[in-house]
């Protein structure tokens, strides 16, 4: 995929931005408690209103023109034109995980603040919009308006800052919004609505309105900490996620649910929610793992071909970087919460987790280069503190954004070696350090990592059990045959597949060709971005690029042998 | 969303198919031959070290840039494979493994109304990869849309790794949805719920 960047937004400097004239939406400090009650057994007083100083409802306040009459409204006299006040704190309901019985916990329900998000106050009789705010972090919102009898608010699966929205694949990407109660408008009126998760102790029998939120605050969570803890933040581009109470693990149609996984499409995120099959809409190292493929994609550089994979796969190591470098970042995102769990089956009840913060470099593990385990045990001891033997090393959040920016440049592929080889360069008086922190992954002769000295993994000699899959990069020269060696009967994605070749250019177009009696696809890049490529179902292949002098291109060999036989392919590089 | 639970974890019959049960053959030789097709070369004396082509093969225009395969990766699961073979009141199940895999079990249920009728989960000792494991389940189908789902957890690397796969039975028409959709300020679809 070529990367589309960003588009740029301003940057986000409070939390409470006023969207209606004349209007004094409140900001931060609000100082009316969330008093609504919420059962962690499934019932719950969502939607509390209470009211002081006296009712204002009633004459003039039931026009449709009342965003008009607001808007001119403050400081006018007479009658409703003192002004109604009506403020609070919107939540959702949030199902933690529960590690001791592997699966989703509903005796343990927290109610949490619904951050950012789009509040609009709305006319109760004829539903028209009188103003607009969006929530603090505390989930406060307040309002000032005049000549309404009664109201209501939405609160929709939307922020503005950066700019992320929950919709309903299955019904037409309609955002979610959350009404409220109606209450009379008075000189203070509270109104605490809270999304519920619809669980009424056997299952989801009313509406799952916390599911989307909970959806919205995990990815909110992790844009607002990049945007906040860095020295330079990152222009977000708007992101759309997509949840759906359909959302099941079977591909087909998108917009029927049908999303095969939860997952990122290179365009938008889908998450699952179908109950008692697999939900994830609490998962949140789920939900900022697949929001980091997002962020990494197009403010950072993935070069990850995708496809299935698991913490144990010995994958080509882009796939492994990609999907390490997300589930670190969901760890050091949720810190101190660092426990990866995924629920499914019925109720929820079943389940699997693992602590990411336990380092484990066991045979079992296949440690090394190509091991999604390996990069997020680095990459989340990179940003810790040094609190253990091997990890004396702490460049935090903003070390570790610094470094997967820079690799936007490198002229290898994406991979612990460029990014780790960033980290180095970026923070030399850690290398000792960091060397510590990679030897730990040392098993033995196959698997392991060696002392990484730059991105194009030079040195390296763990094989991780397959033949030919070192030295990382073969340096191809003008008029040279290689033989690239693989095993088939692994998925397209797995390092026994693919194999690497750097090709320096010199200003005149190379011809990359090659001949197996195997299917093999030939993809030439310049700085990750897709310069030629040649896919037939043969393995005999050709492809010829323009070059640059001084530009250094990579070739993916990659091979889609089913059968579990070892096979090459011949390699030339001509002009 | 109304749900029934029915935990029927069952199958009726189990068929261990090992496609390939075989051990991988060894990779060949670091020091390969040269085809013969790729003739005339010099030499190819190192571990699959460049030696110098003779004749290039024509020159074609550069490509323009093109994009780049980009397949969805989603969250980490085992590496299996479920398929169905679906019937009004049956289905066979093919679970095929891309890995060895341990303590290997395999859940069937229901949801939606969908009613599988006998409940024991299949518990393999060990697969081999590229091994199927074929799963004969009978239920009881609901007039409306319903689904079928399937689990598989097993040990895979010293890691107990699981899949889940559902599969729709279209038998009848799709629950009603929740919500009301509307229309904002700003023209946009909403899907408007309340509050309780």
């Amino acid at each position: 995929m070529i990367l589309s960047r960003p588009v740029f937004y301003s940057v986000f400097t409070s939390m409470c931005s006023v969207l209606a004239l004349g209007l004094t939406p409140g900001c931060g400090g609000d100082d009316s408690p969330a008093q609504s009650t919420s059962s962690g057994a499934g019932s719950s007083s969502a939607n509390s209103a209470s009211s002081s100083g006296g009712s204002g409802g009633g004459a003039g306040g039931s026009s449709a023109s009342s965003s008009s009459s607001a808007a001119s409204g403050t400081g006018g006299g007479g009658g409703q034109q003192t002004g109604f006040h009506l403020s609070g704190k919107v939540s959702y309901e949030s199902v933690p995980y529960n590690n001791a019985l592997e699966g989703l916990d509903y005796a343990g329900i927290k109610k949490r603040p619904i951050r950012g998000a789009s509040v609009r106050l709305l006319n109760a009789d004829t539903s028209a919009e009188i103003a607009k705010t969006v929530s603090d972090d505390k989930g406060g919102y307040s309002f000032n308006y005049v000549d309404t009898a009664s109201v209501k608010l939405w609160v929709s699966s939307e922020t503005k800052v950066p700019s992320i929205t929950v919709e309903d694949n299955t019904a037409g990407d309609a955002i979610y919004t959350m009404e409220s109660a109606v209450v009379a408008s008075g000189l203070d009126v509270k109104l605490n609505p809270v999304a519920t998760t619809g669980w009424t102790g056997a299952g989801y029998t009313k509406a799952r309105l916390a599911a989307p939120f909970a959806v919205l605050d995990a990815a909110y969570t992790a844009a607002h900490r990049f945007l906040t803890e860095t020295t330079t933040p990152p222009q977000m581009p708007p992101l759309k996620l997509n949840w759906s109470v359909d959302n099941r693990p079977e591909d087909g149609d998108k917009s029927l649910g049908q999303i095969g996984t939860s997952q990122w499409d290179h365009t938008e995120l889908y998450i699952l929610g179908k109950e008692s099959v697999d939900t994830d809409e609490f998962e949140g190292h789920i939900i900022v793992h697949e929001w980091t493929h997002f962020f990494q994609g197009k403010v950072g550089r993935s070069d990850s071909p995708g496809g299935s994979h698991n913490f144990t796969d010995v994958v080509d190591p882009r796939v492994a970087w990609g999907e390490g470098f997300a589930t670190a970042i969901s760890a050091i995102i949720l810190d101190p919460d660092t426990v990866y769990a995924d629920s499914y089956g019925l109720q929820q009840k079943d389940g699997f987790h693992y602590d990411l913060e336990v380092n484990d470099a066991s045979a079992g593990e296949n440690p090394g280069w190509y091991s999604e385990r390996t990069v997020s045990g680095i990459v989340f001891d990179l940003y810790d503190g040094a609190n253990e033997p091997f990890d004396k090393v702490n460049i935090g959040l903003n070390g570790i954004y610094t470094a997967m920016v820079a690799d936007r440049t490198t002229p290898a592929l994406t991979t612990i070696f460029s990014f780790t080889a960033g980290v180095k360069a970026a923070t030399p008086q850690a290398v000792a350090n960091i060397n510590t922190l990679v030897a730990f992954y040392k098993l033995d002769v196959s698997f392991g990592l060696d002392t990484i000295q730059d991105a194009w993994g030079t040195g390296e000699t763990h094989t991780g059990g397959v033949a030919s899959s070192v030295p990382v990069y073969r340096t191809a020269t003008i008029g040279s045959l290689w033989k690239a060696k693989f095993t088939g009967g692994a998925s397209e994605n797995k390092l026994t597949q693919n194999r690497y070749f750097r090709i320096a250019g010199d200003g005149q177009p190379i011809t990359v060709e090659s001949t197996c009696a195997s299917d093999v696809d030939l993809f030439v890049y310049k700085l990750g971005t897709s310069v030629a490529e040649a896919k037939s179902q043969s393995g005999d292949e050709m492809l010829t690029f323009a070059t640059t002098v001084g530009q250094t291109y990579v070739l993916v060999v990659q091979g889609f042998e089913t059968k579990a036989i070892a096979y090459s392919a011949d390699i030339t590089f001509t002009h | 969303m109304k749900w029934s639970g029915f935990a029927g974890f069952v199958v009726i019959a189990l068929t261990a198919s090992c496609g390939n049960e075989t051990a991988r053959p060894a990779a060949p030789p670091d020091h390969a031959a040269v085809p013969p097709a790729v003739a005339p070369v010099a030499t190819v004396a190192e571990v699959e070290k460049g030696a110098a082509v003779v004749a290039p093969p024509a020159l074609v225009a550069p490509t323009a840039a093109v994009e780049k395969s980009a397949a969805e990766a989603g969250k980490p699961s085992a590496p299996i494979k479920v398929t169905a073979q679906l019937r009004p009141a049956a289905a066979d199940l093919d679970v095929v493994f891309a890995s060895d895999a341990t303590g290997v079990t395999i859940k069937v249920w229901g949801v939606d109304g969908l009613r599988v009728k006998s409940a024991a989960p299949v518990s393999v000792g060990s697969v081999k990869s590229g091994q199927t494991i074929k799963v004969a389940v009978q239920y009881d189908a609901p007039a409306t849309e319903s689904n079928l789902a399937v689990s598989v957890i097993g040990t895979f690397g010293g890691r107990e790794q699981v899949k889940v796969q559902s599969f729709t039975l279209s038998t009848g028409a799709a629950k009603a949805p929740t919500g009301e959709i509307k229309v904002d300020n700003e023209g946009r679809r909403v899907k408007v719920q309340k509050a309780e």
